[in-house]
């Protein structure tokens, strides 16, 4: 009898270990779980689960494996070069005067993240510059919501940052501002139902 | 009214590493699970398994490995 089962795992194209756990049970089903084991390069790796009949499982496993097994084939030669590269970047890295400097400037950023909209990081300048903006910002709101606060609408309004400083707020900002329109609409009607 | 069958999932950790294995066939009883991942994990042989905890509408599994440092 012929099989071609390990000409397909060799074209597959992941060099390391296969894992292979198959478990046959009383009603015909077929348990089987593979997992790919390369040194230390990717650990953690959970198991891929496959049940079916035998005939099932000889149709489409490596149907159904190639993909799983081509992505970790992917993040392996990801990581691989990562990790030489970064190697080199040890290497050549010299030891940094303005250490401290840059922390304050990271613990800020992190601050910053749940309202920022972009995925990329800005350069290094830009995140003092940023950090001001954002504490500026965050203080004028606070005044605003004091100001809303004691039912001084009008001035609040007034105090409300402008939303071509702050683009990536203009929601926010929209947000309060309607919220106070509101409130001072409903303020006024209260008074001038109490003037008469 | 609705009755769902809650999902098996079976956490194990390896190197300080969480796994979560999912469940090889809802037939298997909780040894059988333990049996048939301890051939790609030979520290769940003689693992406890603790459990289940019902979390995130899963009930959760947890192998806790018995190996200790010798000496």
């Amino acid at each position: 009898m012929k099989t071609n089962f390990f000409q397909q795992i060799a074209g597959l194209g992941f060099n390391g270990n296969y894992l292979l756990n198959i478990h046959q049970d009383e009603t015909g089903v077929q348990t089987v779980s593979v997992v790919l084991k390369k040194e230390k390069a990717v650990t953690g790796l959970p198991p891929m689960i496959f049940k079916a009949t035998a005939e099932e499982l000889d149709e489409r496993f490596f149907e159904e494996l190639a993909k799983p097994v081509q992505q970790t084939v992917g993040l392996i030669t990801n990581i691989e070069s990562y990790q030489k590269e970064l190697e080199k970047a040890k290497k050549n890295a010299k030891p940094d005067k303005d250490k401290t400097a840059k922390a304050i400037a990271t613990e800020q950023d992190e601050d910053d993240k749940e309202d920022e909209n972009n995925l990329f990081t800005p350069p290094e300048d830009d995140k003092q510059a940023k950090a001001e903006k954002k504490r500026l910002y965050d203080e004028t709101m606070e005044k605003v919501k004091e100001l809303a606060q004691h039912t001084k609408y009008a001035e609040a309004l007034a105090n409300l940052p402008d939303v071509a400083d702050y683009p990536d707020k203009a929601e926010a900002i929209e947000a309060k501002r309607k919220n106070l329109q509101a409130g001072k609409e409903a303020y006024d009607k209260l008074t001038a139902s109490f003037n008469d | 009214m609705k009755v769902n069958i809650l999902k098996r999932v079976f956490l194990h950790k390896e190197n300080g590493q969480d796994i979560r294995l999912t469940d090889p066939n809802e037939a298997f009883t909780i040894a059988d699970v333990q049996h048939f991942y301890a051939g790609t994990y030979p520290v769940l042989t003689n693992a406890k398994i603790i459990g289940p905890d019902i979390r995130d509408d899963e009930m959760q599994y947890r192998f806790e490995s018995t190996m200790g440092t010798k000496g």
